[in-house]
């Protein structure tokens, strides 16, 4: 700012009594009497004078240097005053060079033909000193606002260029940071043998505020997450990448939602009094704005059966092997907006067949082109549709048909989500481990 | 967006002229919100029944102008649009807020 303010503190519009800066002035006329008259009255207000006998001279002169003000005689022998005007006005400047006519009569159609051919102003011969003087005031006017112009466009240009540079090297740092937040998700499907869960993470810029993720606890329990941090932009993902590591690890040391037993085994800790947990750290031990929602899945491999907490995210989408599809949950609140909030557990039986879509609300809340959201309703409609498609194919597919709802525009939020599918616990996956087939 | 209010009594009614409470609002609610009720009227209710659309930056923005209030003032909220209800009724700011139907409903309440 101090730069800028420096760069145009020294452009002020000259007072008119103030004495001219030093301007070139280029005397075009094939009177040598009527030439010194003028170089006369000119040099003595300080003006920078170059004659010319002709139109064509002139316009020779002005290929080698500009002049900032013309005074041309109308009525030339060979090229006359306004064919040298037109011609004066198809040179490439740097600057606007002011012109002005001489004529002999003022008529109306004249002056207006002299203006449509690039005159700046007329002068009525015999050339009366005041006037003259007080034309070229005016001319002097006009190119100094020129030049303020010009200046003030050379500053909003570097601006605009030192912005572009400063845009390109965010961008390519997102680039990067896009790079490891999708990092964060290691793997995009698992098979476990009973189950298989698939995950989808779109970011609506290049990094986002969502993060789905899985750990398994034990050999017949996993834990699912679908976080969504308020606001989608580089601070939101920052907050994930802090989530992703309270949640990720599969051991307790390193995720909240695990404990060991008394046996020495791994068991999940309740999804309710995890998130209510990770309320109070978010409360308690970070200093953000931030806020999540949040669903916490503990799913038992072995009997399909899912318990969930949900903290503001939405219901969970149960689809049965018949088709029939379930929206719902008890809700509950947000992570990091209200001290020791307090979380409902619920359960979704799952039998061969069935699976459960857990996602963010970038899905139900994606508008169409005319601002229509997909809501419950449509999430059913493709999913529905989806009935026969599996697997991170299926996800793939939800996210194409989401983009052909929101038309040419991108999604405005992040859009993620996770599809658990329940195939059953068969009696060779309860063999001890050196006797399993080799694909578990 | 546009906050107006009205002092009734013990009760201050503060009326959202906007269909969006999101992401790009979000502050200006926030700062509003601190200024128009800088009174101590010890009841505000805030009249959401034009807004069509609260995002998440919306609703913690709504959680904040409630928490400026401090312990001894209260912040209801009446008229929610049914999409704004959703949102509520999943993040179950019912726990949070008292939710009038109305702000007639809210006055008569306010009203003994």
């Amino acid at each position: 700012m101090s730069n800028a303010q420096a760069k145009t503190s020294g452009v002020s519009r000259n007072p008119v009594l103030a004495p001219l800066p030093t301007r070139s002035v280029l005397v075009v006329d094939d009177s040598r009497m009527q030439r010194k008259l003028l170089k006369a009255s000119l040099a003595r207000w300080g003006y920078e004078v170059t004659e010319a006998d002709s139109g064509q001279s002139a316009l020779e002169i002005c290929a080698e240097f500009e002049p900032d003000m013309v005074i041309s005689d109308w009525m030339m022998p060979g090229m006359d005053g306004l064919q040298f005007c037109k011609a004066f006005r198809a040179l490439e400047r740097e600057n606007y060079g002011y012109f002005i006519l001489l004529t002999s009569k003022s008529e109306k159609d004249e002056v207006a033909k002299g203006l449509d051919n690039g005159a700046d102003d007329f002068l009525t011969k015999p050339v009366n000193s005041a006037e003259l003087r007080a034309r070229l005031t005016a001319g002097d006017r006009i190119l100094e606002m020129q030049r303020e112009l010009t200046e003030k466009n050379r500053l909003i240009k570097s601006t605009l260029d030192e912005l572009q540079s400063l845009y390109d090297s965010i961008d390519s740092d997102l680039v990067e940071a896009k790079k490891l937040q999708q990092s964060l998700i290691r793997e995009r499907h698992r098979d476990f043998g009973s189950a298989q869960v698939s995950l989808a993470l779109h970011s609506s810029g290049h990094v986002g505020g969502d993060l789905v993720g899985f750990y398994r606890i034990s050999k017949t329990r996993i834990g699912l997450y679908a976080i969504d941090v308020s606001g989608h932009g580089i601070s939101s993902a920052l907050m994930t990448a802090r989530l992703a590591g309270y949640l990720s690890s599969t051991v307790p040391e390193h995720n909240v939602a695990i404990e060991e037993g008394p046996d020495g085994c791994l068991r999940p800790l309740p999804p309710a009094k995890v998130i209510s947990y990770l309320n109070y750290l978010v409360l308690e031990e970070m200093e953000t704005e931030h806020y999540f929602t949040l669903l916490l899945a503990d799913v038992d491999l072995e009997t399909g059966r899912v318990r969930m907490a949900q903290a503001g995210q939405p219901h969970p989408l149960l689809q049965r092997a018949d088709g029939t599809i379930q929206q719902e949950g008890p809700g509950g609140l947000p992570v990091g907006l209200i001290h020791g909030a307090e979380y409902e557990e619920f359960e979704a039986r799952l039998n061969p067949g069935d699976r459960l879509l857990i996602f963010s609300d970038g899905i139900v809340e994606c508008p169409s082109p005319e601002g229509r959201l997909l809501e419950e309703k449509g999430l059913e409609g493709m999913m529905r549709n989806l009935h026969e498609t599996t697997g991170t194919a299926a996800l793939e597919a939800l996210i194409w048909k989401l983009s052909e709802y929101a038309g040419e525009q991108d999604f405005p939020d992040d859009v993620s989500a996770i599809l658990l599918e329940y195939q059953g616990f068969s009696d060779t996956q309860n063999l001890p481990e050196h006797q399993k087939p080799s694909n578990i | 967006m546009e906050l107006t209010s009205e002092v009734s009594g013990e009760m201050q009614i503060v009326r959202v002229d906007a269909t969006r409470i999101d992401a790009a609002a979000a502050i200006r609610f926030k700062d509003m919100m601190r200024e128009i009720t800088g009174s101590d009227v010890p009841h505000v209710v805030l009249d959401l029944s034009k807004v069509e659309f609260i995002d998440s930056s919306g609703l913690g923005a709504i959680v904040a102008a409630m928490k400026q209030l401090g312990s001894t003032r209260r912040l209801d909220l009446a008229g929610l649009t049914p999409m704004v209800d959703r949102v509520f009724r999943l993040t179950r700011m019912e726990t949070v807020f008292t939710i009038h139907k109305s702000v007639e409903a809210a006055k008569a309440v306010y009203a003994d």
